[in-house]
This record gives structure tokens, sequence and C-alpha cells, in this order.
């Protein structure tokens, strides 16, 4: 899948990501491409900014963690966070069903 | 290129507070150190290792686009939020709130007696009007905060609040519910205290407050003061509030009320 089509849905792909545990950014990356399939083309390091913007949003909040002797910045979803993700998530079906129904009856 | 020189890149091409940045840049120094552990479990030799993950990160300059693109939006953000306290603050004053005068505290917009006014059902209650009293104060804190960073007060400690509430409670006949230090910039207490005797609470408060608020004595009824806020809400045995008196005095709308649930208990003269 190309780079547009993913930074268009790259804040989908990470409330999703941290719907189930907090996780910092290497592990993120990690989520998303073992449940894509390895499917996306991205620069990886274009995630941290968004993690950020997310952050300053309030849909995530975040804290330094200790793993294994090394500190990473742990990301979680916030209350707002489950919220907008459970709206994005019912637009994403809606918008996939509309592009599937129009491009199938071709 | 090796992590060095690409964290050397990225730093100097981001903008934004010097925290922030930093903070990024040791994210995305943790994320490199990850993916070279997981990259050697597959690629032998380090140095091809370091090249894939450098290469996967992108280039910097695409990084800093990004984050410097989301700075910008924040930031008109963070100026439309200001400019919208700051206006919300002139309305308030323009309406008369809460705005100390010439010396003395005018304050008071007050409810009608109750004997006069039938209380309809859109009326708020009492503790509605103690929770937007707060809700105003914490705002205008928070703008003066942004606007004047710079000022100074004394800023008692934690302790000397504590020991100076002790002593006017027993001294007034009150019993204390919450304490909370807020921290806009210096100390501003939020003091919430319980009282049976309404009227004698009221009666005592100018006394409480020059005990707990102390003021150093000025040509002005705005400088002096020990703390850069200060919110004292009285409640009844039932744990409604009755009186709160509020300041804050940061900014170019320093200024502070009282409010009462019932005029005769306004602690100051108004009017």
């Amino acid at each position: 899948v190309g780079r547009e089509v993913f930074s268009g849905h790259l804040d989908l792909l990470l409330l999703s990501a941290l719907a189930g545990e907090p996780r910092h950014g290497w592990g993120v990356i990690e989520h998303v491409r073992r449940r894509s399939g390895g499917r996306f083309d991205y620069p990886e390091g274009t995630i941290y900014p968004a993690l950020h913007r997310l952050e300053e949003e309030r849909l995530l909040r975040s804290r330094w963690s200790s793993v294994d002797g090394r500190r990473r910045r742990v990301y979680e979803l916030t209350q707002r966070g489950h919220r907008a993700l459970a709206g994005r998530r019912q637009e994403w079906h809606e918008f996939a069903l509309g592009i599937t129904a129009v491009i199938e009856q071709t | 290129m090796t992590t060095e020189d690409f964290l050397a890149e990225l730093a100097v091409s981001l903008r934004g507070p010097r925290r922030h940045r930093k903070r990024l840049i040791n994210e995305i120094a943790a994320h490199i150190d990850d993916a070279i552990r997981a990259e050697l479990a597959i690629t032998a030799p380090r140095v091809e290792a370091e090249r894939v993950v450098l290469h996967r990160l992108g280039c910097a300059d695409r990084i800093a686009r990004h984050w410097n693109s989301d700075r910008r939006i924040t930031r008109g953000r963070r100026r439309r939020r200001l400019a919208a306290i700051a206006l919300a603050v002139v309305v308030a004053g323009a309406l008369g709130v809460t705005q100390y005068a010439a010396g003395k505290p005018q304050l008071p917009r007050q409810d009608p007696p109750a004997r006069t006014r039938a209380r309809s059902a859109f009326s708020p209650s009492p503790t509605a009007r103690a929770e937007a009293i707060v809700k105003m104060w914490r705002a205008n804190l928070r703008s003066g905060a942004l606007v004047d960073p710079k000022r100074h007060f004394p800023n008692p400690s934690r302790s000397t609040l504590t020991s100076r509430l002790g002593l006017a409670a027993g001294r007034f006949h009150f019993t204390v519910v919450k304490v909370e230090v807020l921290h806009p910039r210096q100390a501003a207490p939020v003091v919430v205290i319980h009282a049976k005797d309404k009227h004698a609470l009221a009666n005592s408060t100018g006394a409480i407050l020059h005990l707990i608020d102390p003021k150093a004595r000025t040509n002005d009824d705005r400088t002096g003061w020990a703390y850069e806020g200060f919110l004292f809400e009285a409640r009844d045995s039932h744990g409604v509030p009755f009186l709160a008196t509020f300041n804050w005095w940061r900014g170019p709308h320093a200024g502070g009320g009282q409010w009462a649930s019932d005029p005769s208990l306004l602690p100051f003269p108004h009017g």
C-alpha cells in the first residue's frame, strides 16, 4: 500500500495499535507490521511526530518506562482516545463499504 | 550515514520547544536501538543492520517536516485558545462579576434574595455556582500565568499554610475539608472548610483570610499578596457551599470576588 494512502489513515492505525495495550513507538510499528502482514510501505520515523500530535490532542498519554534497563516512552489511549477510535472505526467501515460497493459493481 | 549523523541532522531541523525536541530525539534513538537489535538477529554485520534500520526510518528531513508542520498547527491552536480565555476574562470583567477596585473588594454579583425570587427550574444550585466559580477562577489563573509568568510572589510553603489554617480553624470554629495547592506558576491554594454556624463564619471570613491569605501593606489592593491566587470555600453541615471568596493576581485582568448563597452571608461590603 502506497505512502499517501497509509498516511491518510495513520491516526486510525496508531489508535488501533494502542487500543489493546500500552506500547512504545517501536512496539507500535512492529504491531502494525505484524497485523498488516507488512503491507504498508512508509518511513517509520514519521509515526513519532504523529504520536506526539495525538498526545497533544489528549487522545494519548505517555510516560517513560524502563524495559530491560533501557528507557522507552510508552503510549496508551486516554478515555478520549477510546471514544475517538470508536468514531473513526465507524467512519472507516462506512467508507470501506461505500468504496467496495462502487468498485465491485464494475 | 551513522545513527549519530542521522540524529544530529534531525536535531538541527526540528522546531519547537527544546524539551519536546529532546524527547523526540530520545525516542527515535531508542527506536534505532530496538530496531538494530531486532535486525541483528537476521543480518549479521552491525553496519548492515544500521543501514537497513536507518533506511526504514526515512530521511531526517522528512521526519522534521512532519514534526514542524504539527508544531505550527499546535501553536495556532494554543494562540486561539489563549485568545478565547482572554476574551472570557474580559467579558467576565465587563459583566462586573468579580473585579476589585479602589482598594476595596466590590465584587459581588449575588443572587437576588430568595424571598423576592421564585427559584426557577434553571437556577443553578449553590453547588453548581461554587463549581462554576472554581472553573472561572482556574481559567483566570491559567490565562494570568500565560501572560504574566515572571511576576514573583512570596509563596509561603504548604506547611505554613497548614499551620495557619490550623490556627484559624481553632479560633473561628471550622473544620478543614480540603486543601489543594495548584501551581499555575507558583502556589495558588484552594481551601474548602465546613462550618456549622454560617453567619458566624461569614462574619469571620475577613479575619480568616487575613491569616491564611495574607497581604503586605501596599497602597494598591492588587499588590502585596502572598499567593498568586487563593480560593476559599465554606460549606454547611450538609456539604453544600454557602460562601466563596477568590482572587488571582497575575496579568492585566487580576482581580477577585465573593459569592454567597444568601446576600446576608456575603463577607465583604458590596454594592
